[in-house]
């Protein structure tokens, strides 16, 4: 049995971005990248299509996504592709809280519930090639290790696990809400010649004998989705030597940059050279290579001539419209909360006056060896929890780098104002 | 710390200052008017304590004017006794040394270890503060005065940490605060994202709107097709009453006026108006017998022309060609005739001329041997032996004539010279006429004359034995051999003697001269006897030519040559004629044999159409006419209601199709006016339906495009996101300031808590003292919303505000006293710097000065103190308790 395993589409997805133009491109690109899927599995002539789960935001699944669904389902049933999908906590399947029933075509199978459902897959001469076996979300909050319901599989077909879940220890579960937890013990021990899994966005292969697999989102949604998205290519022909391979389908990549060594970069033109060669020079930017579209997200650190400027909003906005427009990305994000000035603030700390004094105490509290008074959740606008570990947390946060602004404004620099 | 020796090389105004070897005290008194380089003093102390600042020779303002480096050295004791030789130079870098003992450490432009513990900064400001930064202290600089003080410890460089915080908190209440009080950009992206929020509202709305708008077009749809195929059924009910009944009856009508027509073979051929067809052939029978008539009358005339052409004529025109060559030849006969005279009479002219010039030359007559042997000399032979042998005879000639002259005449006379130049000018001159057209002879002769001159005037200038020159053995060879190398030339041609004993030019020119007569003689006489062949030869011709058109012997050639011209014109004339009559009379047979033939052809017409229409009428010819008449008038018609129909319906097979059919099911094709009305009654409601199903349709569909293009609940909840995002940085940024005010105000009072209380306690000893008790305490106390300094004393109720109307001398007081306790504070338990203080004492009243001063000099015991003035008797009540009075402009 050959099959293409997507996972994580949210379609429909809102994307926090500056421009409306940007915005609206990336909620394009994740109908691109499913259209791209679609055409994988056609061009690679699969017998089934298997979705694990968060296909789209139900809340906010449109008329117009609807539809480009049904005709991409339409579209693998004229090939002859059975689509299985199995709900998440995106698109759970309850009558409540699950996404309005479709007029999916005949060779969609929806499982929207915790019943396993097993899917026989056929190929185009009509024998049977394999078996999904699915598990859905019936509603947003599965808190059961939905893992222990799939049965053991029997036959001398493939079989392959269908479930949106999160596998304690994944790479890049602690980004996500707890759903649906499962072992991979148990996973590994269950049977299956393949586990297709969703929920964590981060593309790993959990165990490879058998294969234990997040493809991860099928297009980057922030910044934290970097590197290449896609759909793994599983042919299960030998079930003792399963094949992979990942394919790339997201039109739109997402990286971080970080720039430090700002020291030299006394203006803003110089700055953009500095990140335009940093970017071009990690290969990310190669001008030559086919690359994607990109979500750039550079983050400015240390000490800075430019420190009043990067501080400003406007002129962030500046820097990343023209390295946007110079790196032919499609856009740019500017961070400067670690750029401090060109101070010697060791030198400053040893200060016997209110400077020192003050730096002295930034680090204390950092440290969590000094707190400060009238300093509670309350007074904090930007704190919306009661816990005091999140009040130290987001008090450290703050302080740091402050310890530059201090000083340049106990020293009557100017700050660049709010 | 003390300051023992100051030795100033050169700093700002001030040159090789050196206080001397003893040791300062600890009480130094600086006097000196202003301007004297009190303030250059402090200094180039302070210089000495931490460096240069700034470390620049350019950049540093006490660098000498005059170019001098900025030098100089001071020798401090430190607490515990240790000496320390310190020097400084500030060239284009800044350098110094430090001994301690034997020991030399390179300072290069740091500041003295045991002065680390107090920045430069603060060292300017505290232990150095003027008269000036005292003067005129308003409440807010004197706010100031005390955050630096008591929160910067005097550090000049740093602001009011309570105007950092009141900024970093405006800052931060600009983006958010916990109450609604104000502005507040975090809150108003809230209301913002609020908005959002309410249009996400909508936009769900619209998609729920959109998705009944879709399910219920495509309820529409169906309808509207229901609807369209009910009306097709009803339509096709009408139709068939009103559109397939009169086709139907048509097509019946149609077939039975084909049946009345008979079978269409049986028409086949015969006219639609019989009668008028078997008149128009009958007429083309009559027709056609006329024109064979006229057709054979036509020959008559060309026969004649054809006739007229006899055997003299094809004779003539048989040999035409040649009695067109015997024309033509004829036409130049007479010009021959005319040219052989002429030649005739040239060619004996020239004989006769010929036979003239031979008798200057011969003995005999020119027969026509001498002439052919006078044409074969080689003239131009002949004229170069003849000058040859000419010359040879010259030069003999002038031999001769030398030899007589010398004989005769003194060599080298000048006669001989005048002689020789005559001649050869003369025969120059000869010369020049015989070229200028003087023929040959005399050019023979110039040149034999000039030949002669130029021997005399060579022989004349030539030694004397070269003047008697032999004749040469060539020129004697050449004079022999002459006559007899002309003579072998002539050989064979009778010359006259005289004419060959010397021969001269004359000889060769009558020799050429024959030669060309003959020659042009010959050349006439050989045309002449061409042309006379020439026109025998006509004349021959013309003769046989007249034989063989039987012209007779009489003619001439000139008459028979007009004869000849004349009959063959004429003959030419009547050929061309019988040949156009021969044309015609061939196109005359064509054309009657065509007639001939169409007259048989519609004579078999119209035998034939009257047997077919006798035939049809039972063998009455006119009967056979009306009835094949009305056969083919109902096949006519039939054809043309065929057509019509067609035209009037292009789908008429389907429609036929269709009323089989209708009669196939038994469809009844009498329908009256009541089903018909229904019927289209029927169409008509539906129709309306359709109208406005479709219309309801086209509606929708407008309503879905619309709502389709309309903002989605995604694309507005990325505007959210958005602007959550912007608000969570917004209030991250508030926090962060807001954060750091409240750090700086923890800062600032866990600094004040650390210092102020020593501070404070050891300025009121001494404001106690410096009072004498008035005063015993110095307390910080919040007023109108700041820290402020209070004064506490016995005589006073309530804490004194250290602020205007408090006397300037006791502000002054309670100035040093917090000065003097905060350099106790800052250098306690290490190593004690020198004070500065600038007219410390001046608004002093007497009693308070009495005891500031032996206040002084009690602290001196401790800490060196320098006390710069202008005034002099302050500086000897100073002196009175043990102070060094330095006096500025060299006076100690």
């Amino acid at each position: 049995m050959r099959f293409v395993h997507v996972a994580d589409v949210h379609l429909d997805t809102s994307f926090a971005g500056r421009s409306d133009a940007v915005r609206r491109r990336l909620r394009e690109a994740s109908r691109e990248a499913f259209r791209s899927a679609v055409d994988l599995a056609i061009r690679e002539d699969v017998h089934a299509f298997l979705v694990a789960g968060d296909l789209f935001d139900s809340e906010r699944l449109s008329f117009s996504t609807e539809r480009f669904l049904l005709e991409q389902a339409h579209r693998l049933g004229d090939h002859g592709i059975t689509l299985v999908y199995a709900t998440g906590n995106h698109d759970p399947g309850s009558p409540e809280t699950g996404p309005r029933p479709l007029p999916w075509p005949p060779n969609v199978r929806v499982v929207a519930d915790g019943t396993p459902h097993r899917v026989t897959v056929h190929g185009h001469d009509g024998r049977a090639v394999g078996h999904v076996t699915a598990v859905g979300h019936a509603t947003p909050r599965e808190r059961e290790d939905l893992s222990r319901r799939f049965p053991r599989p029997q036959g001398d077909l493939p079989e392959v696990a269908l479930l949106h879940t999160q596998v304690h220890a994944s790479s890049g579960s602690e980004a996500h809400d707890v759903y649906a937890p499962s072992e991979l013990s148990f996973l590994i021990r269950a049977g299956y010649d393949y586990w297709a899994l969703g929920h964590v966005h981060v593309r790993q292969t959990l165990c490879d004998d058998p294969p234990v697999v997040y493809p991860g989102s099928l297009q980057g949604r922030t910044h934290t989705d970097t590197g290449p998205r896609g759909a793994y290519l599983v042919d299960l022909a030998d079930r003792t030597a399963p094949t992979l391979s990942f394919r790339a389908l997201a039109p739109v990549w997402w990286e971080t940059l970080r720039v430090g060594g700002l020291e030299e970069a006394d203006s803003l033109d110089r700055l953009e050279r500095r990140i335009a060669s940093l970017w071009r020079s990690s290969g990310s930017g190669d001008p030559g290579a086919p690359t994607p579209e990109w979500m750039l997200r550079v983050v400015l650190e240390g000490p800075s001539p430019l420190w009043k400027e990067l501080r400003r909003e406007e002129d962030r906005q500046l820097l990343a419209h023209e390295l946007r427009e110079l790196l032919g990305v499609l856009d740019v994000v500017v961070l400067a909360e670690g750029v401090h000035p060109l101070l010697p603030v060791d030198e400053h700390r040893r200060r016997t006056d209110v400077l020192g004094e003050a730096l002295r105490l930034v680090g204390a509290v950092a440290r969590g060896e000094a707190r400060l008074s009238g300093v509670e959740a309350a007074s904090l606008g930007s704190l919306t929890s009661e816990d005091p570990r999140a009040l130290e947390s987001l008090v450290r946060r703050l302080l740091d780098g402050a310890e530059g602004e201090l000083a340049a404004r106990l020293l009557g620099l100017d700050t660049g104002g709010a | 710390m003390r300051i023992e020796r100051i030795r100033v090389g050169a700093f700002g105004r001030l040159r090789d200052l050196d206080t001397g070897p003893g040791p300062l005290p600890g009480l130094v008194v600086v006097l000196g008017p202003n301007e004297a380089g009190k303030t250059t003093l402090f200094h180039f102390l302070t210089s000495m304590l931490y460096g240069f600042h700034p470390a620049s020779r350019d950049g540093n303002p006490y660098a000498p004017w005059d170019g001098a480096e900025p030098t100089g050295a001071v020798t401090f004791r430190l607490d515990g006794g240790t000496s320390i030789e310190v020097e400084r130079r500030l060239l284009s870098q800044p350098s110094g040394h430090m001994g301690v003992g034997e020991a030399v450490e390179d300072l290069r432009n740091r500041a003295l270890p045991w002065a680390e513990h107090v920045p430069l900064a603060v060292f300017r400001q505290v232990f150095a503060v003027t008269l000036s930064e005292m003067a005129g202290l308003d409440e807010e600089t004197w706010g100031r005065v005390q955050d630096r003080i008591l929160g910067s410890m005097g550090s000049a460089d740093l602001r009011p940490a309570r105007h950092v915080v009141a900024e970093l908190e405006e800052e931060a209440g600009q983006i958010w605060r916990p109450s609604r009080r104000g502005n507040q950009r975090a809150r108003e992206m809230a209301t913002q994202i609020l908005g959002l929020k309410g249009r996400r509202r909508e936009a769900a709305e619209r998609d729920r709107r959109l998705r009944e708008l879709v399910a219920e077009v495509e309820r529409v749809r169906r309808d509207l097709q229901d609807t369209r195929e009910a009306r097709q059924a009803a339509r096709m009910g009408v139709e068939r009453v009103q559109a397939l009944v009169p086709i139907r009856a048509q097509t019946l009508r149609i077939a039975a006026l084909r049946e009345g027509a008979g079978p269409p073979e049986r028409l086949r051929g015969m006219p639609s108006d019989p009668p008028a067809e078997m008149e128009a052939r009958r007429a083309r029978v009559r027709a056609l017998g006329r024109r064979l008539d006229e057709v054979q009358a036509e020959r008559a005339e060309p026969q004649a022309a054809v006739d007229a052409m006899g055997d003299t004529e094809r004779r003539l025109l048989e040999h035409a060609d040649r009695v067109s060559a015997f024309l033509a030849r004829h036409a130049g006969l007479a010009g021959d005739r005319d040219r052989h005279a002429t030649l005739r009479e040239e060619a004996q002219d020239l004989q006769r001329r010929a036979e003239a010039a031979a008798a200057q030359l011969l003995t005999s007559s020119l027969t026509d041997d001498v002439a052919e042997a006078m044409t074969r000399i080689p003239a131009a032979e002949l004229r170069e032996r003849v000058r040859r042998e000419q010359a040879t005879r010259e030069e003999r000639r002038v031999r001769d004539a030398l030899g007589d002259a010398q004989a005769g005449a003194p060599p080298s006379s000048w006669a001989g010279l005048v002689a020789a130049t005559a001649v050869l000018l003369s025969g120059a001159v000869l010369l020049a006429v015989g070229w200028g057209g003087g023929g040959a002879a005399v050019t023979g002769a110039g040149v034999v004359v000039a030949a002669v001159g130029a021997l005399l005037l060579v022989s004349w200038l030539r030694p004397l034995p070269s003047r008697h020159p032999g004749p040469s053995p060539a020129s004697e060879a050449a004079g022999a051999s002459a006559p007899a190398g002309v003579a072998e030339l002539l050989a064979g041609v009778p010359i006259l003697p005289a004419l060959l004993s010397e021969p001269s030019e004359a000889l060769a020119i009558g020799v050429e001269r024959v030669q060309d007569l003959l020659r042009n003689q010959g050349e006439r006489s050989r045309a002449a006897l061409l042309l006379a062949q020439r026109v025998e030869g006509a004349e021959g011709a013309a003769l046989e030519l007249s034989a063989t058109l039987g012209k007779g012997i009489g003619l001439d050639a000139q008459a028979l040559a007009h004869l000849l011209e004349r009959e063959l014109r004429q003959a030419q004339r009547v050929a061309e004629a019988a040949a156009a009559s021969e044309r015609e009379l061939r196109r005359l047979a064509r054309e009657e044999a065509r007639v001939r033939q169409d007259l048989v052809e519609a004579q078999a017409a119209l035998d034939e159409l009257g047997g077919c229409l006798a035939a049809a009428g039972g063998g009455d010819l006119e009967a056979g006419m009306r009835a094949v008449r009305e056969r083919i008038q109902a096949r006519d018609r039939a054809d043309q209601l065929q057509a019509e129909l067609e035209r009037a319906h292009p789908d008429l097979e389907e429609i036929r199709a269709r009323i089989r059919a209708a009669e196939a099911a038994g469809e009844s094709w009498t329908v009256d006016d009541d089903d018909l009305a229904r019927l289209k009654a029927s169409v008509e409601d539906l129709t309306h339906r359709v109208e406005v199903l479709a219309t309801r349709a086209e509606a929708l569909d407008k309503d879905v495009v619309h709502l389709r293009s309309a903002v989605t609940v995604d694309a507005i909840d990325g505007e959210i996101a958005t602007l959550e995002e912007e608000e969570r940085a917004l209030l991250l940024e508030r926090d962060r300031r807001w954060l750091l005010a409240q750090l700086l105000k923890e800062a600032d009072r866990r600094f004040r808590d650390e210092h102020q209380p020593d501070v404070l306690r050891r300025a009121g000893e001494h404001l106690r003292y410096l009072t004498d008790g008035r005063y015993d305490r110095l307390v910080v106390e919040e007023s109108a919303g700041s820290e402020r300094f209070h004064l506490v004393g016995p005589g006073h109720d309530a804490p004194v505000a250290l602020a205007s109307p408090i006397s300037r001398g006791t502000l002054e007081q309670a100035y040093l006293a917090l000065r003097l306790a905060i350099v106790d504070h800052l250098d306690q338990g290490v190593e004690r710097l020198p004070l500065f203080l600038d007219e410390v004492l001046v608004n002093w009243d007497a009693p308070r000065r009495i005891r500031g001063i032996a206040q002084l000099a009690e602290l001196a015991g401790a800490r060196q103190l320098f006390v710069f003035t202008c005034h002099a008797d302050i500086a000897e009540e100073l002196r009175s308790q043990g102070a060094l009075v330095l006096a500025m402009d060299g006076a100690r």
